[in-house]
């Protein structure tokens, strides 16, 4: 269970979060919907520990993955040790345990055939795989992905939710922050939407319809697009 | 001081660039030196019974190697000045000399100091002749580090003519064609040895030898042979005996000078000289490298520091660049090896060099670490954060590696930057490949023939870095 209660963040004019609360049941998705500039990136961060913030309470798991946008996997090493590294540096793994969880995630994600490439060497898809896998290794309970979608093409898309829903069947939480209308459509259990950094609605995608009327003609424009 | 038990030596310190008469290197025999001063310093030796051992030191540190302890006396035409007594002891004088006026041959404008108004004057800096240009109206003050470059200047109208003491203008200008000596003595001056003022009893020493030299008329036969007895010095040894000797060494000299080489002559000369040039080159590849190391560790550490250390740490390290970056590395050297000595710290001038030259560097190195640090995707640091690694983890194995990529061309540029710098450590006794040149091109007149291979070189010694960064530079692509 994930629970937050008044997160806020005032450092900047333009990164401010005003007083963000949800209950997030484990092993369910959430999908953060916004326009650019929302706040969604920014409480995604936060939840992560790589932006400060003050926060009445919160219940969050301790080890939690995060998938960016964009130049996630390590240059210098190849998709194998870009997995171990974390597990011999930091979980202090033998090199045998080591390779063992590698190839397991690396099964997980369908990789394992590109276990030695560099990340360079991949395509845009295996490098988001990748980094999952990578997260996977350190079995977390909770992760986070940063507009994964963005940068893929539409084939592979549907590839990621697939992967989402597996991971779902692990009980791993997942949140993601999208403009990909699919993303709630195909894979969420629940949705927040984000205006101004304020979490304006949180909602289970079921009932997202009944809650409509409460919100700004603006915003039921955009959520119209998602549901 | 020479405590009980040890070999008695006497180290005494020239400068061999300063050349013909004092102390040099005799063109046909590069391994022999000669020189009036040698001659002295040898009879001297002979008198206090001790071995000597030469050390070799820029001019200009001279004196100041004397206060480090490097070498016991320094004996290289230092002319004995109120300003000069103040920081150490002179011995007795042991040659009155004074300066003349050079010119171009043909010149007929000037015949004595006031007609220099006006034009521009070159001479040997630190010399007494630099004191009396300046204290001229209207004199342009031309100095330079050595009589060779002085003519050259003058030959080629930069400047209009020298003040030089007379033992030069015998030595360099009235032997070259290209140049006539205006006989008029100006001002007057002594030379004298100069001892440690720690070292009294060797003063003591000296004066007594040069005493008995002075009396038994050896001095004078030394001076006779390099035609350099004169008025002033007989009146200074109280000495008016007629001159006896013949002048051999001057006349060898100027035999030896062979100002007209053929090219093959040249290429003997080359040929022999080879020999010297690739000590100086090995003495600037040992400094250059050695001094590369510290610069990379210094600068890690300095980068590490600045980017992850406390408010203290930060405000240390600013202050160490700006000191660094702020001074010219002459002085840093200067301050290391003469310097340090003063609080306790005696170093060899090898590692002088080394340290001066890579901290000097370090600061570089540091900045080009943290640009290259900082091009490195915020992403790649916060995905280490969020797998667990701490800062130092991630410093050392995501960050370095791939600053390292961004890092090599800068600093392929800096450390040949450091190689040609490294000519610098002659002002504190090293004998690299640039002193070499200078030394070869003083003895044998040939300045653009012996560039010319001191040039090649140093571009040979940078030949290795180029290709091995360019190496590296594949592999990381």
């Amino acid at each position: 269970m994930i629970k937050i209660h008044n997160l806020s963040r005032k450092v900047t004019e333009d990164f401010n979060l005003e007083n963000i609360s949800f209950e997030l049941p484990t092993g369910s998705i959430l999908t953060l919907i916004g326009k650019s500039g929302s706040g969604k990136s920014t409480l995604l961060r936060c939840l992560a520990g790589l932006e400060s913030y003050t926060v009445e309470s919160e219940i969050k798991p301790k080890r939690i993955g995060f998938v960016f946008q964009s130049s996630n996997l390590f240059t210098h090493l190849t998709l194998e040790e870009n997995i171990k590294l974390a597990l011999i540096k930091v979980q202090k793994k033998s090199g045998a345990e080591a390779d063992q969880i590698c190839n397991s995630v690396l099964e997980q994600v369908k990789l394992s055939n590109r276990k030695t490439y560099y990340p360079k060497h991949l395509s845009g898809g295996q490098q988001q795989r990748g980094t999952i896998a990578r997260a996977l290794a350190l079995k977390p309970e909770l992760i986070l992905y940063d507009e994964p979608t963005s940068a893929l093409d539409p084939e592979l898309v549907d590839e990621l939710f697939e992967l989402m829903l597996e991971l779902k069947k692990t009980g791993l939480t997942q949140i993601v922050a999208s403009h990909d209308r699919d993303a709630v459509k195909k894979v969420s259990d629940y949705m927040g939407l984000m205006h101004h950094g304020h979490l304006q609605l949180f909602t289970e995608v079921g009932q997202a319809k009944s809650k409509f009327e409460g919100l700004e003609v603006e915003q039921q424009k955009y959520m119209q697009l998602f549901i | 001081m020479v405590s009980v038990g040890e070999a008695a030596t006497l180290r005494w310190a020239a400068d061999t660039e300063s050349g013909a008469p004092y102390v040099f290197y005799k063109s046909e025999n590069m391994q022999q030196m000669t020189g009036f001063e040698y001659d002295i310093a040898m009879a001297l030796a002979k008198k206090l019974n001790r071995e000597p051992v030469f050390v070799q030191n820029a001019w200009e540190g001279l004196v100041l190697g004397l206060e480090s302890n490097l070498y016991d006396i320094a004996i290289n035409g230092i002319e004995i000045l109120e300003e000069r007594q103040k920081i150490v002891n002179f011995s007795e004088p042991y040659y009155a000399t004074y300066l003349q006026i050079v010119t171009r041959q043909g010149e007929t404008r000037f015949k004595n100091l006031s007609d220099l108004a006006g034009t521009k004057v070159g001479t040997l800096s630190g010399a007494l002749s630099e004191k009396v240009l300046r204290a001229q109206n209207d004199v342009q003050v031309l100095t330079y580090e050595s009589e060779t470059l002085a003519h050259r200047d003058l030959t080629i109208s930069r400047s209009d003519a020298l003040l030089v003491d007379a033992p030069i203008a015998k030595y360099f200008s009235e032997i070259n064609p290209r140049f006539q000596v205006i006989s008029t003595p100006i001002s007057s001056m002594t030379y004298g040895i100069a001892v440690s003022k720690k070292n009294p009893e060797l003063l003591k020493e000296i004066n007594k030898a040069l005493n008995e030299m002075k009396a038994s008329g050896e001095l004078k036969e030394i001076l006779e042979r390099w035609a350099l007895w004169n008025s002033a010095t007989a009146t200074l040894f109280d000495d008016q005996s007629p001159t006896r000797l013949k002048p051999v060494h001057f006349e060898e000299y100027k035999e030896s000078l062979n100002l007209e080489r053929t090219f093959k002559e040249r290429i003997d000369v080359y040929q022999k000289a080879m020999p010297l040039l690739l000590k100086g080159a090995w003495q600037t590849v040992r400094i250059s490298f050695s001094a590369m190391i510290v610069a990379v560790l210094v600068g890690l550490i300095l980068v590490s520091l600045r980017l992850y250390g406390n408010r203290a740490t930060a405000f240390g390290v600013a202050f160490f660049v700006e000191f660094i970056r702020g001074t010219p590395l002459l002085l840093q050297l200067f301050f290391i090896f003469y310097g340090l000595p003063s609080v306790g710290l005696e170093i060899s001038a090898f590692t002088a060099a080394v340290i001066g030259l890579g901290l000097n560097y370090s600061v570089q190195e540091s900045e080009i670490y943290r640009s290259g640090l900082l091009s490195v995707h915020r992403n790649q640091v916060e995905a280490a954060k969020m797998l667990g690694l701490n800062p130092w983890q991630t410093f050392w194995s995501v960050q370095v590696p791939q600053a390292f990529r961004f890092c090599l061309p800068p600093m392929t540029t800096d450390f040949i930057a450091l190689i040609k710098d490294s000519s610098l450590v002659s002002v504190i006794t090293m004998v690299e490949l640039t002193k070499t040149y200078s030394v070869l091109s003083a003895t044998y007149y040939d300045y653009v023939g012996f560039a010319v291979i001191a040039a090649s070189l140093y571009i040979l010694i940078g030949m290795p870095l180029v290709v091995l960064s360019r190496k590296l530079e594949r592999v990381q692509a």
